[in-house]
């Protein structure tokens, strides 16, 4: 499909070449910085709506990328660049939350999977215990997904979604989710929203975490990701989001912010966070 | 789609209550009666007081008793029959067409397209001037009379939002008596919620350029203006116009105008009781034309 897009005409690899793009993945990625980004370039001109999308959202979702060390391959299932409504989207898949996680050296076990109707039998909320027989192979349609890890120092978490419950979500969440990934990859994305909510919740929250939280899902507005733009949630809720993130920055107190924390979305943690250590005066 | 053969079940939504709740500027058939009765009584009792009873006005007095002795008997087998409003029968008609036919009527306008095109700025508005986050309610609530879906619930209580037109008929909300359209509207979502209260808030907020743009162009026929690019006095309508929309220099804490309502159990059951005799007016004089 590369020839699709004529290489004289192509304005990716052009401002791929300028000397101050090829000097920022040099800081990032030293002596890999080549091979990265001739990655980028296979994979913006292979797809004709990436090779028409704006270069610079390109180019700051590939440094997000190389912050976070995810390598951009399709076969890894780390991260993809993904083109929507004229612009390059940021997608971290489930392997790369489990990529990051297991960089914080503070997980002994962590994995989800998907829950065939042969093999679920309950689960309970409360508890968080999953009735399910992983013994035997999946067989049937999946129900649900569950995500479970167990840190070093004993804490667990498990978190069952059930396929309905998926797909309320994505329903909710996302104007695509008819089509593009939550079509073709579904168990992926599934997958990636379960450990994601379950990461965000109660997982341990490094900076590269809650980096790709706040990218996933977004167009990538500047190349230390302090700006993005959640393009593929629906209007109502944007909305929403942008009634918290003024809520938040509006807090004059501790108390009042965690007043608000329990209706805090993902894609906000990383501003909540940051409030909350402006207001507790804790910024170590 | 199936079509609604009777008004048994037909279910009124909480926006449209305050349509059936209209009272006929008439006076009831219970009223009527109880006139004619003492105006009967009276006048037999004048009527006996005169002594001459071959009298022209003993005959006239005669005849407004047998007058008022047949008004009596034509009111008395409805007596307890309470007439609907015109106003109540109208809206009865549009209902049957749309449960019957499925045609709805059309009744958007600019008031209405700015509330939906504003709803969720409205409601960070509301948000931010109380300092506490709201979401949409999405859930649809029903049960025997009604339906409906308030705007927000939180903590018992139903809120729901009204975006002004205009800084005017904003300020005006302030002194005004409450709209009995949204009194009922509130008590609907009370009994489907079981709320305790509920909020009525009138929100300030800009009028989107759409529709900024749609209300420029009115100006320009309204003015007869040929010459968009050098009319001046179009040029400074516009300006004036455009500021009329926008409110950037309004404190944010003004910007919110909240009424509180409280739930009335006896209102309520007015109101179910006003939806069974809609409902039997319907079976009588609308499905009845289909059957």
């Amino acid at each position: 499909m590369a020839d699709l897009v004529k290489k004289q005409d192509n304005p990716i690899k052009s401002f791929f070449e300028r000397d101050g793009v090829k000097q920022k993945f040099h800081e990032l990625l030293g002596k890999r910085s080549t091979q990265f980004v001739t990655s980028v370039l296979q994979i913006a001109t292979s797809n004709k709506l990436l090779a028409n999308a704006d270069p610079i959202s390109i180019y700051n979702a590939a440094c997000v990328a190389a912050t976070l060390d995810l390598p951009l391959n399709n076969s890894l299932g780390f991260a993809w660049i993904v083109p929507y409504g004229g612009a390059a989207s940021m997608q971290i898949g489930w392997r790369g939350y489990v990529q990051l996680a297991q960089r914080t050296g503070q997980y002994k076990r962590i994995n989800v999977v998907e829950v065939y109707e042969n093999q679920f039998k309950g689960f309970n909320a409360l508890t968080e215990e999953l009735d399910a027989d992983f013994t035997v192979q999946g067989n049937g349609t999946v129900v649900g997904y569950c995500a479970y890890f167990l840190l070093i120092n004993g804490f667990e978490k498990a978190t069952y979604w059930s396929i309905e419950k998926v797909k309320a979500h994505s329903k909710k969440y996302s104007k695509s989710h008819a089509s593009g990934p939550w079509r073709d990859e579904f168990d992926k994305m599934a997958k990636k929203t379960v450990l994601k909510h379950t990461l965000a919740q109660w997982g341990i929250l490094s900076i590269e975490m809650n980096t790709a939280i706040k990218v996933d899902n977004a167009v990538v507005r500047s190349d230390d990701a302090m700006e993005v733009d959640y393009v593929d949630v629906p209007q109502k809720q944007s909305k929403e989001v942008e009634r918290m993130q003024k809520l938040i920055e509006e807090q004059t107190t501790i108390e009042g912010l965690r007043g608000l924390q329990k209706d805090v979305p993902d894609e906000l943690l990383d501003a909540y966070l940051m409030k909350e250590q402006e207001l507790t005066g804790n910024n170590g | 789609m199936d079509k609604i053969l009777n008004a048994d079940s037909l279910l009124f939504r909480c926006s449209s209550l305050g349509y059936i709740m209209i009272d006929p500027k008439e006076k009831s058939n219970a009223e009527k009666y109880a006139e004619a009765v003492t105006n009967l009584s009276k006048l037999n009792s004048d009527y006996e007081a005169i002594k001459n009873k071959e009298t022209k006005t003993a005959a006239n007095k005669l005849a407004a008793i047998e007058k008022c002795k047949l008004l009596i008997k034509e009111i008395e087998p409805v007596k307890d029959e309470r007439p609907l409003a015109d106003t109540v029968k109208n809206h009865l008609a549009d209902k049957y067409v749309s449960a019957y036919y499925g045609r709805e009527t059309d009744i958007t306008n600019k008031y209405m397209r700015k509330g939906l095109m504003v709803e969720e700025d409205s409601m960070t508005l509301y948000s931010l001037v109380t300092n506490q986050f709201f979401q949409k309610n999405i859930k649809k609530y029903s049960n025997e009379f009604i339906c409906g879906t308030p705007d927000m619930l939180k903590d018992e209580i139903v809120i729901d939002i009204k975006s002004s037109w205009d800084i005017f008929t904003f300020y005006r909300t302030n002194k005004a008596k409450l709209n009995k359209m949204y009194y009922w509207q509130l008590q609907g979502y009370m009994a489907l919620t079981g709320a305790k209260s509920a909020k009525l808030a009138y929100c300030l907020v800009d009028t989107p350029q759409p529709l900024i743009f749609q209300e420029l162009n009115n100006l320009k026929y309204k003015m007869g203006v040929t010459d968009v690019e050098n009319d001046e006095t179009y040029a400074t309508a516009c300006e004036e116009m455009e500021r009329l929309m926008k409110y950037d220099d309004v404190p944010r804490e003004e910007k919110v105008n909240e009424i509180i309502i409280e739930r009335n159990d006896e209102d309520i059951e007015r109101l179910y009781e006003r939806i069974k005799e809609c409902r039997a007016y319907m079976n009588k004089h609308l499905f009845k034309l289909a059957a």
